[in-house]
This record gives C-alpha cells, structure tokens and sequence, in this order.
C-alpha cells in the first residue's frame, strides 16, 4: 500500500522529465529514502527489541530500550540452542555449496568445450528438471531417503541441496565458460594437457567471479532453506538452524525479546555474508537474467 | 595427476571440503537408538515434548523420575531427547517409518495413540487388573476407545476443560464474584458487563483453532450423549446432526454477541491468550486442570482468592449438563522396534506409579490418573473443587479426542472461519461432515 | 595416445556429467515418477500402497480446500505484475544514480538475503492487533483502519502478498538494474532531446527494451509463487484463518505430513507440476508471440 502510494507520487513529479536536476533528484532520493527505512526498519525493531528484558519489553514495545542487555543473545544461544543448530546449518552448507561448484564445474565445462553427440539433449535435460517442482517430489524424496538411511543424516539433506541447486549452477557456468574462447583450450590441449587438467588450470581460474557469484548464492539460499531442512533433518541433534527458529515461535512466544535475539543470532551468518560480498553478488546475480 | 598445494583461498576451501567430506562419510549424523552402551548397561530412549523445558514443571519432575529409575535400577540408563511439540508426529513417523527411534514415547492419548499403533506394543501382558484398576482414563488409550480393550499406552496424566473466573474483574463488572453464571443467557449477560468496564468477556486464542476444539469439548454434554458421541465418530451420527450443529451455533452466538477479547484469530492460545486472562483484561477463559494454562498458573498470577472455576454455561439442560471433559492426558508408549520392552514398562510403570502420581499432584500441579492420592491432601482451593467434581463423576470423555485427524483439522478451521464470519453454523457443519465422509469411506488413507 | 581430441571428449563428457546425471535421476526424476505412481494409490507412508485408479483425481477436483487454494495462488500470480512494477520503477530511480544509489540498492537488496522464516516471524509480530504496525497507523491518524491483518480473513491474503512483495522487491531491482546497463545510452539521450518524459519514455523506450527481462522474471516470481511460498504460509499463517491463505504447495504440506494422505498428496503434486508446467509454456508461447 505505501509502495503504491510512493509510485503515485513519482508519477506526478516525472512530468518534468529527467533533465531538472534539484528538485527532481530530490524527489526521488525522498522516494528510494522511504523504501530504504520499510526495508532496514524491521531489522533494527529486531536488534532493538532482543536487547530489552522482557519486562521492559512488555511496558515499551516500540521504545528505544532504557538498559539495554545482552542476556538474551545469551539465552538464545542455549535455550534455542543456537550453538548447537548453527552448527548443523554450516556444515550442511559449506559441505553442498563446495560440491555444488564440484559438480557444476564439471558439468559446465562438458556442455560448453566438449563435443560429444547429444551435448544439446543433455544440457535442455538439466535445464528442464527445474521444472520439476520440489513439492512434486518431495514425498516419494523423502521415503527414498528413510530407505537410503539417509533421514536425520548430513547427507541426506547435502545430497538434496547440490541436486537443487545443480541445474542453475550449471546454467550459469555454461553460459560462462562458453564466453572462455578456444584459443586458450586449443593452447592447452597442444601443451599436453587433459580435460581434467584443463578444467582446473584454465576455466576455474576465469571463471572465479562466476563461481563466487554462484556460491554465496547458494550460501544464501541453502542456509536459509526450511521444507527440506525440516523434514530430512528432524532429529535434534542434526537440526538446522532455520527450523530450530521456526520452532522458537511454538515454545518461546511470550518472549519477544528471547526471540529476537535468537532470530538476529540466525540472521547474522547470512547478514555478514551479504556485507561482505554484496557488490559480488549484486553484479554476478544478473550474470544468468540478462543475455 | 597430483593435486597441487593449496596456495589461494579457493583450493584451501576445496581441500578442506574434502577431507569434511570425508569425515562425514564416515558415519556422523545421529539418530537411532542404542540398545547398550560402553558400560554394559541397557539404554533406554525417551521420547516426549515436555523435557525440553527441564527447569519446572512436567520437564522437571521427568528429568527426576529419570534420576530416581536409574539409582533403583543401575543396569538401566535412560536417554531422554526431547523433541519439539510441534511436528512431534512428523518426527515420530519418521522414526517409526524407519522403524528406529526411541523404545519409550509419550503420546497424546485418542486417535493420535490409534493411528499409531502400527508402531507400538500391545501391552495387554504387561497391564496387570490392579495396575488398570488404579489408573483412569483407559478409554483414550485402548483399542476401540473401549476401556477393557487391547491397551496401547498407559495413561499417566488427567486434562481436562474448565472455565476459569477473574473473581476481581467480576466484582468490578457488577457481578457477584462467587457466583459465576450458570445459564447461557447469564453468561452472555455477565459478558456484557464486563464490556462495560472496558474489558474482554472470554480471553481466547484461535490462531491455530484450538479454542473452538476445546469449546466443543466442553460444551458437547449437554447435546450429545455418550451413546451419540461414538456413534458421532463411528459415522452414525452426521455432523450436520441438529444436536452438533447446535454447539456451532453457540460458538456463532458468542461471536456476534462480542465476548472475545480482539484480535483472537491471530492470538496463539499458549501463552498469549492465558496471559490475556492473567493480566485482568478478560474475565473469563477456557483452560486446562493441569501442567499449563490451569489453576496453579492462574492461581499464582492472579492469587487464589482472585480465582474462580465453573463448568461451561448450560443452554441445554439436561443429565448432563454439569460435565466436564476431564481424561486424556499423555500417556506413554512402547515403540514395536524396542529391544527392551519389559524394561521399558518397568520405565512406564514407574512414572505412573503411586509414589510419583504424589509429586505429580504436589510439585507439578496436575492431575495424575493414577487415582490412588489421597484427594484431602490438596491445598489450592480451585484444585480441590475440580478433585471433588472428579470424584463426584462429573468428568467425562471428551467428544474430539476420538475423531480422526482429518476432521479435527477441518473443523478447527471451519470454526476459525464462524468465528471470522466467512461462514455460518450450518455452512461449517457440512464442511466437516464433507471431511469426515472422505475420511470414513477409507479415501484415500489406508489404517 | 594423448588424452586430447575427439574421443577424450566423449570419455571426458561421460566423466564429467556422471555426477550431476546421477544426482538428477536418483533426486529427482526418480522421485517424481514415483510421485505420480503413488498418485494412484492410498498410502500412508509406512505401510504398503493399495492401488485406487483415479479416485484421488476424484477426490481432487470435488475438493473444496483445493479450489479454494487454487484460488488463492491464482491470486498472489495476479499480484505479479504488481511487483514486477514496483522492482521496475525502483530500478529506474536507482538507475538515475542519484547520492547514496550505492546503498539503496544495498539496502534494497536486504529483505531477500533474509530467510523467509525470519522475515515471516518478524512480520507476524508486528502486523498483531496491537503490533507497531496498528500503533503506527494511530499516531498517523489512520488508527481507523488498524486491524488484525493477518487473523482477518479478509486482509490476512492481501498482507501476506505484501510481505512476500517487501521480500522479494529488491532482487527484482537488481535484475531490472542489470538489464537497464545494458541499454545504450544513446537511447536515454534520443529519448531526452525527443522531449520524451515520464509515463511515455517507461512504456515505449524502457519498457520495449528490458522485455526480455522483465519476461523472464515475470515467469520467475509466477513459477516462485506456485512453488516457494511454504516458509512464509508455515511461519505466518498455518494457511488461515480458516482456509483464506491456504495455498497449494501448503495443502500438499499437510496431507503428506500431518494427516498421512500421501497418496492424495502426490496427487495434489502431480496436479501442481501440470499447473505449473502449463504456466511455463503459455508464457513461453506468449514471449515468443510478442517476438515479432
């Protein structure tokens, strides 16, 4: 509803066109101002809210905290074991997003360098299992699983991540290699080299910026994942991270401020990631939309 | 081809990735239970929701019935994984799709324990008539909801519904405290004047329909016998049947007349909604008898003179109207997969043993359904009225706790959608009747 | 001989796809055959399925909670074009580079590096009856129309479109952002010395321009919104009050694991493949119509 109303306005203001620079400039930096606070506003009701006690966030909700305290991040980190799932999510995540590069590399390099008969074939194969839904899947994935012995083991759900994220992967490395010219293959096939060889010496080095790209997405997304996580990983001990939180709502719900700060501890992995690698990412997410 | 050295980041990532790799191959990932660990002893696994929270309450008196069975018993230990309570089932499921998991699990007695029973032990040898005769409550845990039927868990709690009274709010209302209303119309009345000072008649919470299931759990004595409630569950009885459609109507009543506190549809019935009572912005709430939400909660809160209990309002007298659901509590389970079932019982019998029903009582504040304690030992006054209602046969199976799964969702969300005025008694009831058809006819569930 | 050349290629292939192949088939194909398979059958995931022919497609399409989800699916797809011109217009005042264009498309960008989990939690706290939300609208003045927005049959729909658009709006700027770079400057200026402003240069310059892209990730979020929206209905909503944000990718949720219809839930998969699939090759078609 505001976005709609911010649009409206900006309507109005284009009538002068893009040339008069104060006024016009000022109108829109106002507008992109706006969206900016409804974006940055509910993490900071987040920090704002886990530092209060429950006391005092039950007498000022909205308030800047009076004393503001840390016991919360500290409970958090037990009660909601935060410690112990953060733990399981990185080791889940780090294990499928390395494999991922692994096996979109090589895939990529087969479809765009290697001539074989169905190369075509193959890659609109990989291309069309998107498709596929997971909700489609998921039952029969999940009694496969119970069969594989693979329920409430790292596995199970590493395995599950790669395969989801295999297709764009290999996509966006195809599309990247393809833009590696032949001359440098060409080069190093005459020195002796293998395809394997090539693969690692040649088209990984180039395609640093891509593979970064690929994998914080996948970082992003894989830590942030919940249907899979919640159902192949239900054990305690190996639960994620994202399902621990969406269960912090069925015990802790009186406590807010408990549960913002756990709610922070979850975000800040994929927070720092975002700071850190922002403009990457920014830059390399388009790599696959525009052609 | 040898790998070389790791000399940039990316290869130091990829080289430790492989040797996590590895070592996860190797077996990390948990799950499963051990039947005997280092020192020779038997490992008992327990399954139940409550010990997550060990600091009080159920959680801790658990945690030191564990204390005490592993000092009478030194050749047993019990490993007790709390799991969480809301996708308890799935997880349970999963355990027994698998066939591994814990070899004791506590359940919550009714159809949940029924559709279960794939996965769990009959424990028609372990049940001895004297261990039956002390525990009440069977009906919810035996095959066929009858009580002397194949037992598949023993009943170690009682739940029940009362209405429970802001005596202060009720006094500042107009109303006389120690009266709390006993016909419909003077329930509607006394929620009027509670309006009139600014506060909230019912405190409720329907965000995931649990009120509307507890209401009708509540209210169904007075329309339904206990002939109709089975035959109700059976499939007899439609729901569309004037005597169900009735509660609905009441439910509708309720609505239209403004008695719940706002906001209702997005309030969570534990703990908000008890909070709403506890801080005095309501006078009246449908709760438990024991572990939460109840008398001792309450009590503490609001102080015990401050508190009153009485039974749902009565728009239909009749035999009886004065009832109160009152049975159903956990139970626990042997799981079918167990290596140690006779110890596993021994594990259960003691839980609902004399001895720990006492502490139940005393420490926990809730009513165990081993009826051996001595009733004259309560002190809370509120306690004490629903022993007496207990002990004078006022309590009563409750009518949901039979009904499939299916139709327990169905009718939690038609009630959710009375209360929000997208649909009228009738429309509601032949939703649910629609849900219970699929469900009878075998759909397409296999038991 | 030397592991180069054409038959090294083949045997390089064959290595090289090997993994992935396997990973496809074993997580995904084969699953999804199963799932059609066992469409056909009552089962309740522990004990052997019983054959039943059509009757969960029966039981599908007299199923009133799923036309009503599909309604509502059909609904948030509506909502599509709406994000897509919010992201659209976003992008175009980013693209201007005004000061601090740097941090707007950061700070943009935020709410989609957030789990849909946190972002669901957060928001249900504050859209309740008395949520900084209601406060807000009473310090404003508006406090008439505070309610509450998620328990509200009515509203609970729309809010949670509106959630999911603050989610998701950000990276539809980034991909517009990107697609505006490639646009030659030169038509900007054209564009400008044409005296061209405003409503005009966004439908017949920009507009024409991104088409490619604004179709791909129109395609995108409608393909998102059928399959991805779990988190968010789990964490928000449970699909209520009553069945008024019940989706289908929900209901599948439910049948499967809470009430152990996983036949009829593979039903309701099957029947979400073929919808979506659909979708997919209309809006190809439609792309490739408007290609001339």
């Amino acid at each position: 509803m505001r976005d709609e109303g911010r649009k409206h306005r900006h309507a109005r203001r284009r009538g002068w066109g893009f040339g008069r620079p104060k006024i016009g400039r000022t109108g829109i930096v106002l507008v992109l101002v706006s969206v900016s606070v409804t974006t940055i506003y509910p993490l900071l009701f987040v920090i704002i809210t886990a530092v209060k006690d429950r006391k005092a966030y039950i007498l000022d909700r909205y308030g800047l905290p009076t004393s503001p305290t840390l016991t919360n991040f500290a409970a958090a980190w037990t009660n909601a074991k935060v410690g112990q799932y953060v733990w399981n999510s990185a080791i889940v995540v780090v294990t499928a997003v390395v494999l991922s590069w692994i096996v979109c590399c090589m895939a990529g390099y087969a479809l765009s360098h290697l001539r074989f008969p169905g190369r075509r074939a193959a890659f609109f194969a990989i291309l069309g299992s998107m498709m596929i839904a997971p909700q489609v899947i998921i039952i029969p994935l999940y009694a496969m699983l119970i069969k594989m012995d693979l329920l409430n083991e790292y596995p199970g759900l590493i395995l599950v991540y790669v395969t989801l994220s295999a297709p764009f992967g290999t996509y966006l490395l195809t599309s990247y290699f393809k833009g590696v010219p032949t001359e440098l293959v060409e080069a190093a096939q005459v020195d002796g080299a293998n395809h394997a060889q090539i693969l690692w010496r040649v088209m990984v080095p180039i395609a640093r910026p891509a593979l970064v790209t690929l994998g914080i997405f996948n970082f992003l997304w894989m830590w942030n994942e919940l249907l899979f996580a919640l159902l192949i990983l239900q054990d305690d001990s190996v639960r994620t991270l994202m399902v621990g939180v969406a269960n912090l709502r069925g015990q802790y719900t009186t406590n807010i401020p408990l549960l913002s700060a756990g709610l922070f501890l979850a975000a800040t992995p994929v927070l720092m990631v975002f700071m850190v690698f922002q403009t990457q990412l920014t830059k390399g997410m388009t790599l696959g939309a525009v052609k | 081809m040898i790998v070389p050295l790791p000399r940039n980041a990316r290869s130091g990532i990829l080289h430790l990735a492989l040797i996590g790799t590895a070592v996860w191959a190797c077996g990390c990932g948990k799950g499963g239970s051990d039947e005997t660990d280092a020192a020779g002893k038997t490992v008992l696994t327990v399954w139940d929701w409550h010990a997550a929270d060990p600091s009080k309450g159920v959680g801790l008196w658990l945690i030191q019935i564990d204390r005490e069975f592993e000092r009478r018993h030194p050749h047993i230990k019990i490993k007790h994984e709390a799991q969480s309570h809301t996708e308890y089932y799935q997880i349970f499921k999963a355990a027994a799709a698998a066939k591994r998991g814990p070899d004791v699990v506590m359940l919550h007695q009714g159809s949940r324990i029924l559709d279960l029973r794939d996965s769990l032990v009959p424990l028609t040898d372990y049940v001895t008539p004297a261990f039956r005769q002390k525990i009440v409550g069977w009906a919810l845990s035996c095959e066929d909801y009858d009580p002397n039927g194949t037992p598949w868990a023993v009943p170690v709690a009682v739940q029940g519904l009362v209405w429970y009274t802001n005596k202060a709010l009720m006094k500042r209302a107009g109303l006389d405290p120690d009266k709390p209303p006993r016909t419909w119309a003077d329930f509607l009345n006394a929620c009027e004047a509670v309006k009139k000072i600014g506060k909230a008649g019912i405190a409720a919470g329907q965000k995931e329909g649990s009120w509307g299931e507890w209401f009708i759990n509540s209210a169904f004595f007075q329309t339904l016998t206990p002939q109709d409630s089975t035959r109700l569950n059976r499939g007899d009885l439609k729901w569309t049947d004037r005597k169900f459609v009735a509660l609905l109507e009441k439910i509708k009543e309720l609505r239209d007349r403004g008695c719940f506190q706002k906001g209702i549809m997005s309030t969570p019935m534990f703990p908000d909604a008890g909070e709403v009572f506890m801080r005095g912005d309501a006078a009246f709430f449908l709760g438990l008898i024991s572990d939460v939400a109840h008398w001792k909660e309450f009590g503490e809160m609001l102080g015990p003179q401050n508190l009153g209990v009485m039974t749902c309002p009565v728009f239909q007298p009749g035999p009886n109207a004065n009832k109160f659901p009152a049975g159903g509590g956990f139970a626990y389970a042997i799981t079918q997969w167990s290596k140690h079932p006779a110890e596993a019982f021994e594990y259960i019998a003691f839980i609902a043993s004399d001895e720990n029903a006492k502490t139940f009582l005393s420490d926990v504040g809730s009513f165990p359904a081993n009826q051996s304690y001595d009733a004259g030992l309560i002190t809370d006054p509120m306690a004490k009225t629903i022993a007496e209602w207990l002990n004078a046969g006022r309590g009563g199976t409750d009518l949901l706790g039979r009904a499939p799964t299916s139709v327990n969702e169905a009718l939690r969300r038609e009630i959710q959608r009375v209360l929000s005025g997208q649909t009228d008694a009738a429309g509601a009831a032949a939703a649910i009747e629609k849900v219970a058809a699929t469900a009878r006819s075998g759909g397409t569930t296999r038991r | 001989m030397s592991l180069t050349g054409k038959r090294s290629g083949v045997v390089f292939a064959c290595l090289f796809l090997t993994p992935i192949f396997l990973l496809l088939i074993t997580f995904r194909v084969v699953p999804g055959i199963s799932a059609v398979w066992h469409s056909f059958t009552a089962w309740n995931g522990i004990s052997p399925p019983t054959y039943v022919g059509l009757a969960n497609y029966r039981q599908l399409l007299q199923d009133d909670v799923f036309w009503t989800a599909l309604r509502n699916n059909f609904l948030l797809a509506l909502a599509v074009p709406v994000w897509i011109t919010v992201s659209l217009v976003l992008a175009l005042l980013i693209h201007q580079e005004v000061p601090g264009w740097r941090f707007f498309r950061a700070a943009f960008f935020l709410p989609t590096v957030l789990s849909p989990v946190i972002v669901g939690t957060l928001f249900t706290a504050l859209l309740r009856y008395d949520g900084p939300v209601n406060r807000a609208l009473d310090i404003v003045g508006l406090g008439a129309i505070a309610r509450d927005w998620l328990g509200n049959p009515a509203t609970a729909l729309p809010t949670l479109m509106l959630v999911i658009l603050w989610c998701i709006f950000g990276h539809g700027v980034i991909v517009f952002l990107a697609g505006l770079a490639a646009i030659p400057r030169e038509i900007f200026e054209a564009a400008r010395l044409d005296g061209a402003a405003g409503w005009v240069f966004l439908r017949h310059i920009v507009v024409p321009s991104l088409r490619h892209v604004i179709e791909f990730w129109a395609v995108n979020l409608v393909v998102w919104s059928f399959t991805s929206l779990f988190a968010f209905v789990y964490v928000m909503t449970g699909g209520g009050p009553g069945y008024a944000t019940m989706l289908v990718e929900y209901q599948l949720y439910l049948q499967a694991f809470e009430s152990n219809h996983m036949g009829y839930a593979c039903a309701l998969g099957s029947a979400l493949f073929l919808l979506v699939f659909g979708l997919i090759i209309l809006q190809i078609r439609l792309m490739a119509g408007k290609e001339d």
